[in-house]
């Protein structure tokens, strides 16, 4: 690209699956025109198909969902779904993109998604989205969430009855659809176009496709799943009788010289959570896994499966299923497992037999790559520049989210989608803003407070999470008769966007409401939807109310419909009264700080440093250190590529270097934070003499983690050749080995303890690999055994690693947790009994060498730094985000974002991915230029504060402070002290209220009053 | 298809355990041949011996080779395909006639050792087919025209083996994990083949010799399994699998008292009784389980 050429200001997102959608939102809010393109009718990808996610359990359409809703409603982004890219040419910064519109033979404008169409069809197709395990129609939406919920005709089965046509209340069927050719102008391309699963019919050992009581993972989630085709009833497909013996096999495909060699990543830990939710539904069920390593390498993974085992009782088998047989009686299946711990074969039989498949790149990706001349490996994934850039691709402009580029899970993904974003931004960030449209202002109508209520009431089916129990209809009726309630209305799925018309036009305009009320799930993930809608309906946001019958009522009451329905009732009343009293409310605007402060210097920091600078942002990277780099200085190369350490971050030191927009402070200490999003005032020491104090705008904390050392854990600290992992990397680097005769390496050593450091350190096994490589190549000789509980290798390219390991000597010992290594140490001489679980025999070795491999934990000053930021630290004081799955890279409080091993050990390559994404994060906060407030903030009422300070130390937030003010009284002036609430920070929590002793602070939105009539209406 | 075998005439290669122990395999196979209107030529006549037994492989690489190449010029000389009755005869043979025709510095040591016992070079002009897959070849439907007898009601457990399906790359035979061939090649006959537990296992012939008990367990294992399904018969096409699931049954009954009554068929002594072969023709009196009941099941069509 020449220098000073133009730029476009649009991007094209390819997939439209979490990746895709992540990266989208993140890119639209900057402020870049998006076309996201998805070749299904719906965006959504795997993620919606799943029933929960792990390890949090949340039902993973639910947590998916209001983003997909988002995605649709934004006004900067361009939804093309039932569409494929056909044709790119041009170059970074100017693409031009033919995409095909594949015809629906439905008018996408005018449909309104109601369903009549699919009903009256009389072809029934399998149904893809729930792996043809149910039907659909011939014209149908994949699934009743479908973004856009516009159906779609599948011409391959339409028997052209045309019953669809005449049955459509809008005429928004037409036959006479053909493809159509769009051209678009991006200047950037993100591919997230993620995974499809191996067939598993290939491993004909296992039956599936034979034996019908043997399914893949995918299918079971759909079987799981609420809304699937078994209405989340857990029974088998021979006889439909419920599975109460079932059986997991993993690595179906994965890890195998002759189909996939990869390990898919995410399959150990998804197949407890298929366990976990098996016995939640039935804790009489037998939940029996087979697995090789039980990779349970992510943040609360491991403590995950040992709740599994302790608390559900699932049983875990180290071992293969050689094959699988069928009774062909009872279509019971029989696992033929050998048991690795027992060295004997076992015949499991179970009801069910659940496949855990290789993921692989999706059908489309080679295609779309060829197209791009994309480099992609043997595998299909395509090929990241470098280790520490996984987002860019060979083709500049061109870069990858997601599974695409990799096996991951959704933190992963999501945080991968937003540091594409971030390299997007940096490459079109001269052109930021100028292909989207002026947000649209809202008309809304007057409500003046002595206007008689007219309250709308729409009561949500929720499919048959609140439906199963909870008589709807009845609801309604009942509803009917409260007073000021004009209208009430049920809905299949308010969340819809069909819904969402029905809501505006059909209740609010037609029936000029001043209230309106929905009864559903909860108001966390869906009350922004409607409040939107009201103010796309002239009505004040502020002015809506939502009731929770789902999670208040029918999860809770599942086996007590009668009573679960008369308390929907009184839920239902309380909110309407509620909703009389509630008044409209507006947000304010507060001017911000366009500058980002980095906390940290290593290769995390530098990343975010550069993904934020190059984006045009001034920014601050701040180090307590006397140099850069990190714990990466201390290293010699990093897995599994052959990159010396200090290449890596040298090259990132001369970028940050020399960037102009970047400020690099070294020995400096954050000594204080004052302040709130947006307008943050640091204090900062340098050199223990200077003072700098800076205004930004948004924080990135990078601060990294150490390494543990097990003192008096396994004779350290006894004997100066039992040494840590790291530090035999020292010497490797240095130069300072001699040629040794037994070298043992101990895994797990202070981590994925029963209790206390229960977690998994994610990079410890590729470590030990890594410097019993750099051994081998050195000592050809030299003995080299590696002692473990498992081998947990969770990333591309890793599992490859470990075969080479292998094939190079490197012996691999495995031991049970209950019988770990011993080690006695004498003068020099050291020696290890292990028992070894394959050989069935105690060992007992003498080493030269005895490297621990121990995990990484939390900074000493993270509990410092936590206080300053006033962000929370989690399990291990590792840094907690928001949210596990979707929110990766923010937290609670607004305004810091969180990268790195400071949130949980990870590889270079994960790191410095999370660093780009929170870069996406904080410069999406700054883009805008101004921070909006929230309406519902708590207001001090000065005329009554006695300044006694008690809502200042009970406030979470922090967002209240003491001023002095100043009171006249002709020529003699009183001084005061009011509390006063920060509306930026201020959440609107009310904790501040009850505490308050004269009663001075009010919460807008949650008035006495309006609580009061609550409690009223719920009594009497 | 091979243009030599066009005619439906092969080199018969018969090995050494079939005419030592179980020839009536070799007299049904050439009955049911005679009716087929196959022809086959007698290797054996030819000066073709061991095939190269499969075990020697492991021992004594080169040895293996050159032995199986022997025979393989033998065919080549005669300019016709090979048909073998034995298991481990065709996993050699057939391997090897792969081997020899993919690895040129192979193929060069061999015929030097072909060359020194004055025996012609290894050109790679023959196929190896296992009995059954010749068959195939012949085609299912060609063989049940010359059918004037079938079974009602019998049911089958057919064994494969081991080398007559693997290594599958050479074999190439059928799918190795669901094999069907010899099930449709018994269901022509009109009995039915039944699924069951043990099929795809190693009869266990190879431990005979070593470790008698433990063959004998595995012995068991198959026979209770094909009985657990349900079966009148066995349906066997390698003379090692008969012993193990013939000779090995009689000793099962008399070390641990338990009868199972299953016959143990060479799979063209079933298809003989459809042709209308009489029984003694087909050699039954030499099978040690007794396997007169399955006349019983036989109709005229």
């Amino acid at each position: 690209m020449e220098e000073g050429q133009q730029v476009t200001g649009a991007v094209l997102v390819i997939g439209g699956g979490v990746a895709g959608i992540q990266s989208a939102l993140d890119l639209a809010d900057g402020g870049f025109k998006v076309f996201l393109v998805e070749r299904e009718p719906s965006i959504g990808g795997r993620m919606a198909q799943l029933d929960k996610t792990f390890p949090t359990g949340d039902c993973s359409l639910c947590i998916l969902a209001p983003k997909m809703v988002e995605t649709m409603r934004h006004p900067n982004i361009e939804l093309l779904t039932y569409s494929e890219v056909k044709d790119v040419s041009g170059s970074v910064g100017n693409f031009d993109v033919k995409i095909l519109k594949k015809p629906r033979y439905v008018d996408g404008e005018t449909c309104t998604g109601c369903g009549q169409c699919s009903q009256i069809c009389p072809v029934y197709v399998p149904n893809e989205f729930d792996c043809n395990l149910g039907w659909r129609k011939a014209i149908y939406a994949p699934f009743p969430q479908a973004v856009p919920n516009i159906y779609t005709i599948d011409m391959d089965y339409c028997i052209r009855c045309r019953l669809c046509e005449g049955a459509c209340g809008p005429k928004s069927v037409d036959f006479n659809q053909r493809e159509e050719i769009r051209e678009i102008k991006v200047g950037a391309i993100v591919i997230a176009t993620g995974y499809d699963l191996y067939d598993a019919k290939t491993i004909s050992e296992y039956g599936y496709g034979i034996y019908p009581n043997v399914i893949t993972s995918l299918e079971f989630e759909r079987i799981m799943c609420a809304s699937g085709p078994t209405l989340g009833h857990i029974i088998r497909p021979s006889d439909l009788k419920d599975a109460k013996k079932i059986g997991w096999i993993q690595c179906c495909g994965s890890r195998n010289e002759k189909r996939k060699k990869y390990c898919s990543v995410v399959c150990c830990v998804y197949a407890t959570k298929h366990a976990i939710i098996t016995k939640e539904h039935d804790s009489e069920a037998e939940c029996h896994i087979c697995y090789i390593d039980l990779r349970a390498y992510g943040k609360g993974f491991n403590e995950y499966t040992q709740r599994a085992e302790n608390e559900y009782g699932v049983s875990y088998h180290r071992g293969r299923v050689c094959n699988i047989t069928e009774d062909p009686e009872t279509k019971d299946v029989i696992l033929h497992l050998f048991n690795f711990d027992t060295q004997e074969v076992e015949d499991l039989r179970v009801d069910l037999a659940i496949l855990s498949p290789a993921l692989i790149p999706s059908a489309g990706t080679e295609k779309l790559t060829k197209m791009l001349e994309i480099e992609t490996d043997e595998n299909g994934f395509l090929i990241e520049k470098e280790l520490t850039l996984i987002n860019e691709t060979n083709k500049p402009g061109i870069f990858v989210a997601g599974f695409a580029q990799g096996p991951k899970d959704i933190p992963d993904t999501v945080a991968q989608a937003s540091g594409a974003a971030a390299k997007v931004e940096a490459v079109l960030a001269s052109a930021r803003g100028t292909l989207i449209e002026e947000p649209p202002t809202y008309q809304l109508k007057e409500v003046k407070p002595e206007e008689e209520p007219r309250i709308g009431v729409m009561i949500c089916h929720c499919g048959i999470n609140i439906a199963g129990v909870v008589n709807v209809p009845e609801v309604v009726e009942y509803t009917k008769t409260l007073p000021n309630v004009v209208v009430a209305v049920e809905n299949k799925y308010a969340c819809s966007s069909e819904a969402q018309n029905v809501i505006k036009d059909e209740l609010i305009k037609e029936h000029n409401l001043n209230r309106f009320v929905v009864a559903a799930c909860t108001p966390r993930t869906h009350e922004p939807l409607f409040q939107t809608t009201c103010k796309e309906a002239g009505l004040n946001p502020y002015l809506f109310e939502f009731a929770n019958i789902r999670e208040h009522d029918s999860w809770v009451h599942m086996r007590q419909p009668k009573e679960a329905t008369e308390k929907a009732k009184d839920l239902v009343r309380m909110y309407v009264s509620k909703a009389r009293y509630l008044q409209p409310l507006v947000k304010g605007e507060i001017g911000l700080e366009q500058k980002v402060l980095v906390i940290g210097g290593g290769i995390t920091g530098m990343t975010a440093a550069l993904d934020s600078a190059n984006q045009g942002f001034e920014t601050y990277l701040v180090e307590k250190q006397s140099e850069l780099g990190g714990l990466l200085k201390d290293l010699h190369k990093v897995a599994p590529s052959d990159i010396y350490a200090t290449d890596i971050i040298g090259k990132k030191i001369r970028a940050v270097q020399g960037h102009h927009n970047i400020k690099v402070l070294l020995n400096t200490e954050i000594e204080d934070i004052k302040g709130f999003v947006g307008n943050f005032n640091v204090k900062l020491s340098i050199g223990n003499s200077e003072r700098k104090d800076i205004r930004i705008g948004a924080i990135i904390v990078a601060t990294g983690a150490k390494v543990f050392e097990p003192v008096d854990m396994d004779g350290y600290g006894t004997n100066s050749n039992i040494i840590t992992q790291l530090e035999l990397e020292q010497r490797l680097k240095n130069n300072e080995i001699s040629d040794l005769k037994n070298v043992l390496m101990i895994q797990c050593v202070g981590a994925r303890e029963k209790e206390g450091r229960t977690y998994c350190s994610r990079i410890c096994c590729t470590a030990a690999i890594k410097n019993a490589l750099t051994l081998r190549e050195r000592f050809p000789k030299t003995n080299i055994y590696i002692l473990n509980r498992d081998i947990i290798m969770p990333a591309k390219g890793l599992e490859e690693y470990y075969r080479l390991a292998r094939s190079q000597n490197i012996t691999f010992i495995r031991f049970h947790e209950d019988k770990p290594p011993v080690v006695t140490s004498e003068n020099d001489s050291v020696k290890v009994n292990v028992y070894d679980t394959s050989a069935k025999v105690e060992l007992c070795m003498n080493c030269d060498l005895l490297v621990l491999s121990t995990p990484l934990v939390s900074q000493d000053d993270a509990v410092n730094l936590q206080k300053q930021l006033k962000v929370p630290l989690g399990q291990d004081s590792f840094f907690l985000e928001a949210h596990m799955k979707l929110r990766p890279l923010d937290f609670a409080t607004d305004g810091v974002f969180i990268c790195g091993t400071a949130h949980y050990p990870k590889s270079v390559s994960e790191a410095t991915a999370q660093a780009s994404g929170a870069a996406s994060r904080a410069t999406i906060l700054l883009s805008t230029g101004v921070i909006e407030t929230i309406g519902y903030v708590s207001v001090v009422d000065e005329t009554r504060c006695i300044g006694c300070g008690t809502c200042v130390s009970i406030c979470p937030y922090s967002a209240i402070e003491t001023v002095e003010v100043f009171k006249k009284y002709e020529d003699i002036s009183i001084k005061e002290v009011k509390s006063r609430i920060n509306p930026a920070l201020c959440k609107g929590c009310g904790m501040c209220r009850p505490a308050c002793p004269v009663g001075a602070i009010s919460a807008k939105h949650f008035t006495e009053e309006q609580i009061m009539e609550m409690i009223k209406a719920c009594l009497f | 298809m091979n243009e030599v075998s066009a005619n439906h005439r092969y080199a018969l290669f018969l090995g050494c355990t079939i005419p030592s122990r179980y020839n009536n395999y070799d007299a049904a196979a050439r009955k049911c041949a005679e009716i087929l209107e196959i022809e086959f030529v007698d290797m054996q006549q030819e000066g073709a011996g061991c095939c190269g037994p499969i075990f020697l492989r492991s021992v004594d690489f080169d040895t293996w080779i050159s032995m199986a190449a022997k025979n393989l010029v033998i065919a080549e000389r005669l300019n016709l395909d090979i048909v073998a009755l034995c298991n481990g005869c065709f996993g050699t043979l057939k391997e090897v006639n792969h081997l020899l025709k993919h690895d040129d510095q192979l193929r060069e040591r061999v015929n030097t050792v072909l060359s020194e016992s004055e025996l012609p070079e290894f050109k790679g002009t023959i196929e190896v087919y296992h009995f059954i897959k010749m068959l195939e070849k012949y085609g299912l439907e060609n063989i049940e025209r010359k059918m004037s007898l079938r079974f009602e009601d019998l049911k089958a457990a057919v064994f494969y083996g081991c080398h007559s399906l693997k290594p599958s790359a050479a074999a190439q035979v059928d799918d190795i994990e669901r094999p069907h061939l010899l099930e449709d090649l018994v269901e022509i006959t009109g009995a039915k083949a039944v699924e069951w537990d043990e099929q795809l296992k190693c009869c266990g012939g190879p431990i005979l010799a070593i470790n008698e008990k433990l063959a004998e367990e595995l012995a068991k294992k198959k026979l209770d399994s094909a009985k657990a399904a349900g079966a009148d018969c066995t349906v066997i096409i390698c003379p090692f699998c008969e012993v193990m699931f013939d000779v090995e049954q009689i000793k099962i009954e008399s070390d641990l008292g338990i009868k199972y009554d299953l016959p143990a068929l060479f799979y063209p002594q079933l298809l003989g009784l459809t042709l209308g072969l009489r029984f003694n023709e087909l050699g039954f009196q030499f099978n040690k389980v007794d396997a007169t009941k399955i006349r019983g099941f036989l109709k005229p069509i």
